[in-house]
């Protein structure tokens, strides 16, 4: 089964990060898409069904927790499960995400470990059905 | 909870290295030589139980080495865009980290960061003010932030 993914992130740099971590974890992505801000992001979704969203929360426009909120009243985009990738990883940061409906969080800095794990545990699935995991020993190199 | 400017120049020096080795694969260490100028900087601020800003001034070797690292691109093919957004992803990722050590449940709510191509730092050092001068075999990284008690 290959997804669709959307990562929403205003720095350029941390969003081609994400995507070559997931990538490389062995996820068979469909496609790809990116957003700068939450607003963005919503446009997006008004488009295209994606499988899970991976979002920074501090971002110009609409942060991630304002976009967790207007997916959260909306019963199919509420339905997407959100990761969310902060530089915020207070426990109260984290426990605000968590109320707003995130399904997984990723503190920055990260290693590609953690989010290939976040992954795993968020979508649900064993590692073997994502298929070609090179070697698959958990490490991952950039 | 206000920490000694010691304790918390040990938590920035922590939370740095953390940042530079994780996300840019740079090994710093403590410099004792007097802060040379530098060709860029990031700065973000702070709000919470205290208010602050932290700025990173980066030598234009350890910007190249940065963007080469965390994007995998040559040299050739790194543009201004990408250093811009390398080091304002790296100042903002220094500050939440040194803040999370400094107090984990207290909130704290960081501006987006901005650019500057200066060779000094816009933050003064003063009594008020956290330094720290690094080195790598990457180039040069300086740090500093001003804190300050809500109201002042």
């Amino acid at each position: 089964m290959a997804f669709n993914i959307l990562i929403v992130d205003d720095s350029r740099s941390m969003r081609s990060v994400i995507k070559k971590v997931i990538s490389m974890s062995g996820f068979k992505v469909d496609q790809c898409l990116e957003a700068e801000n939450g607003r963005e992001a919503l446009d997006l979704l008004a488009l295209h069904w994606v499988d899970i969203i991976l979002s920074d929360i501090n971002m110009p426009v609409m942060s991630g927790f304002e976009m967790l909120e207007v997916l959260g009243k909306d019963s199919l985009l509420g339905s997407i499960p959100v990761v969310v990738i902060s530089t915020e990883g207070r426990e109260e940061r984290m426990r605000n995400a968590f109320e707003l409906g995130a399904k997984g969080f990723i503190k920055k800095p990260f290693l590609p470990e953690d989010i290939k794990r976040v992954l795993y545990e968020v979508i649900g699935v064993d590692d073997g059905e994502y298929g070609d995991n090179e070697g698959d020993d958990g490490d991952l190199d950039f | 909870m206000m920490e000694s400017m010691e304790t918390m120049k040990e938590m920035m020096e922590t939370s740095i290295f953390e940042v530079f080795e994780k996300m840019f694969y740079v090994f710093l260490e403590p410099d004792g030589v007097e802060c040379p100028d530098y060709d860029a900087e990031a700065l973000v601020s702070f709000s919470g139980s205290m208010n602050g800003k932290m700025s990173l001034m980066l030598s234009e070797k350890v910007t190249k080495v940065m963007v080469k690292n965390m994007l995998n691109l040559e040299e050739e093919d790194i543009t201004d865009r990408e250093v811009e957004d390398c080091s304002k992803e790296a100042v903002n990722m220094a500050c939440g980290n040194f803040l999370a050590k400094l107090d984990d449940t207290e909130r704290f709510d960081l501006s987006i960061p901005v650019f500057l191509n200066s060779p000094r730092s816009v933050l003064r050092q003063g009594d008020d003010t956290i330094s720290l001068n690094l080195i790598s075999d990457d180039g040069e990284v300086g740090v500093i932030m001003q804190v300050f008690s809500k109201g002042d």
